[in-house]
């Protein structure tokens, strides 16, 4: 017969009262759990779609980004590609030639972005082919000068597959330089800020009608660990001096803000329900050292000592709250498993969403380490609920306790 | 009686005053010893500072003015903390309302105590055996308080007091709660225990069946021990 037991004991003297409070963690848990899955879903997604559409680094000739000319090339940017494609951390490379220009249909002219893109490199770094909803990619397209434009843009703006546009923009010489590109396919990537404003093309058709044969304005890596993007950054600038190389949070703040706020938002929610269960927690434990006085008095007065009396009080609360814990995360992970497959429909706010780059089915997603990361966080609270009760038994004088109705 | 190695207990001047808008003196400059083997009952009216005084002789409360030894230590100058080890080492308690833990059987309640004092396991089921069956409740081993009467549970009370081997056994109204056969079963035990095992008893009451029983009566009133009589067995 060990303290714990003693405490087990004690848990199941109101056995509907100890009940209450496990079923009530095993439903916060679960609706907790399930929510933070819900918008890891949609942050997962939104990051997924986002570095897609930028890599986790950019190199650009400093100044690029900003001015967008046509002469700011990245010096010997083909070798610089080759080497980077054999670097181990580096999973996917792709190098682009990029224009800022007009897209002119028969009946109205468009401000777009044009990205002049290998097919295989854009194949292996963006999954670019897989969001051709209609059409063909760049590298199955019959003709010259294919180009892929957004499904919505050409919904938006009358194209169709087949229909011929000219893109027009500034050359290497700081002429206007046009070409004609006829629709080879619409693609989706769910992000509306490339959905409406880019349009791929092949590099080696805009190299030549740049006058740019060789050359690129950026190269994007994508690595093979994602959470090693600021020690690869780092290296490159080092080896790279001359160049801007740049991560997806520099890129894109954004979507890092995104992010920051999303993770945010869960940990406030995480707050929320972990106060929620401490409240909780002190409730019934102070109800259960209250309705004990008399009790803990005699405890005291045959020679428990505190420590003793605190361990009991905290064995007691963390035999409730922890009871709650496997019925809790088993819902979640279980719910999660089949939303997690099915997903969740948000169509009916579909606009909304693709304004933030979001996609209309979530995901909810959990990974198997942020289950433990609840189980602690609970622990702790249930250890921090149990301070105030366990005090109040603490102070209790044993002679005036013993003598209490 | 002089002060060697029978006296369990020996309060010199013991006084304690509870402060407040009107101090209260509870127990006034009182002197008395208890040596091994006595079964002493202390009786007074209400409010006559029997409680006090067995609360500060049981190391639950501590005294303004005076000296307090108690099994040769002086528990006027100990430590809170050296005091709950004293009681659990060297006090039996038996309390008015029985006050067994209720989520514990018979013979767990009497284990609890040499739980407490870290005695092997072994040593506390055989020795809670064999003080529930020195108080007749042998067959009631694994019974819960729940299950027993008023009087079954006191004698578990006994049982578990005399569990840690304590210099005596403090009793606070032991017959308050109980019927006449379970008060005289209980007194029997004690009493037994005492003329056999030389077990030392000090206790309170306002029970006539245990003033008779008692070889010392000591009476206070006020605060102060108006009688001290000492009776043949």
């Amino acid at each position: 017969m060990k303290l714990a037991v003693i405490a087990w004991r004690n848990v199941w003297r109101h056995p509907f009262r100890s009940l209450i409070l496990v079923s009530a963690v095993s439903m916060g848990l679960w609706a907790g759990l399930f929510v933070i899955s819900f918008f890891t879903g949609m942050v997962d997604q939104k990051l997924r779609t986002g570095i897609e559409a930028i890599s986790h680094i950019q190199i650009h000739v400093p100044g690029f980004r900003d001015d967008f000319n046509a002469n700011q090339i990245v010096p010997d940017g083909m070798i610089l590609t080759e080497e980077l494609r054999d670097n181990p951390e580096v999973k996917a490379v792709a190098a682009r030639l990029l224009a800022r220009g007009m897209l002119a249909t028969a009946r109205k002219s468009l401000g777009v972005e044009i990205r002049g893109v290998s097919p295989d490199e854009e194949r292996a770094a963006t999954n670019l082919s897989d969001k051709v909803v209609e059409g063909v990619y760049l590298d199955e397209a019959p003709g010259r000068n294919p180009a892929l434009v957004g499904e919505k843009f050409a919904r938006d703006n009358g194209l169709s597959l087949g229909s011929r546009v000219v893109l027009t923009f500034q050359d290497a010489s700081g002429e206007i330089a046009s070409g004609a590109f006829r629709l080879a396919g619409l693609y989706k990537t769910g992000d509306a800020r490339i959905d409406e404003q880019v349009v791929f093309v092949r590099r080696s058709d805009l190299q030549t009608l740049m006058g740019l044969m060789g050359e690129v304005h950026q190269i994007a890596l994508v690595l093979s660990l994602p959470d090693q993007v600021d020690t690869v950054a780092s290296v490159l600038r080092i080896e790279n001096p001359d160049l801007r190389v740049e991560t997806w949070r520099e890129i894109s703040p954004e979507l890092n803000l995104f992010l920051t706020t999303a993770t945010q938002s869960m940990t406030i929610t995480m707050g929320i329900i972990l106060l929620g269960l401490g409240f909780g927690i002190v409730n019934t434990m102070l109800m259960a050292v209250l309705e004990r006085v008399r009790e803990i008095g005699m405890l005291m007065a045959l020679g428990m000592n505190r420590r003793k009396i605190f361990t009991m009080i905290l064995l007691e609360t963390l035999i409730l709250v922890l009871a709650g814990c496997p019925v809790g995360m088993g819902l979640a992970a279980v719910t999660v498993a089949i939303l997690g497959r099915t997903g969740i429909d948000l169509s009916a706010w579909a606009e909304g969403l693709a304004g933030w780059g979001l996609d209309t089915i979530v995901y909810p997603v959990l990974s198997g380490s942020f289950y433990w990361q609840v189980l602690i966080m609970v622990a702790v609270t249930a250890v921090l609920s149990s301070l105030y009760p366990a005090r109040k038994a603490l102070k209790l004088n044993p002679a005036e306790a013993i003598r209490s109705k | 009686m002089s002060n060697n190695d029978t006296t369990v207990i020996e309060a010199r001047q013991l006084t304690k005053i509870y402060s407040g808008a009107v101090p209260v003196t509870a127990v006034d400059k009182v002197d008395f010893q208890v040596a091994r083997g006595e079964f002493t009952a202390v009786i007074g009216p209400s409010g006559s500072g029997k409680t006090t005084l067995l609360n500060m002789v049981g190391g639950l409360d501590t005294p303004t003015y005076g000296s307090l030894r108690v099994d040769g230590r002086d528990l006027s100058a100990m430590q809170p903390n050296k005091l709950i080890d004293f009681r659990l080492n060297h006090i039996g308690f038996v309390f008015q309302a029985y006050n067994l833990i209720p989520v514990l059987t018979a013979r767990e309640n009497v284990e609890f105590i040499m739980l407490l004092q870290g005695r092997p396991k072994k040593e506390r089921e055989e020795r809670a055996r064999q003080l529930l069956d020195a108080v007749g409740l042998g067959d009631r081993l694994d019974t819960r308080p729940s299950q027993l009467s008023g009087g079954q549970q006191q004698r578990v009370a006994v049982a578990r007091a005399l569990a840690s081997r304590p210099g005596f056994i403090l009793a606070d109204e032991p017959t308050a709660n109980l019927d006449s056969a379970s008060a005289f079963k209980l007194l029997d035990i004690m009493r037994n225990l005492n003329a056999e095992e030389n077990i030392t008893f000090l206790f309170s009451t306002h029970d006539s069946r245990v003033m008779e029983r008692a070889m010392r009566v000591i009476r206070l009133e006020d605060g102060r021990i108006v009688s001290d009589e000492r009776r043949q067995g």
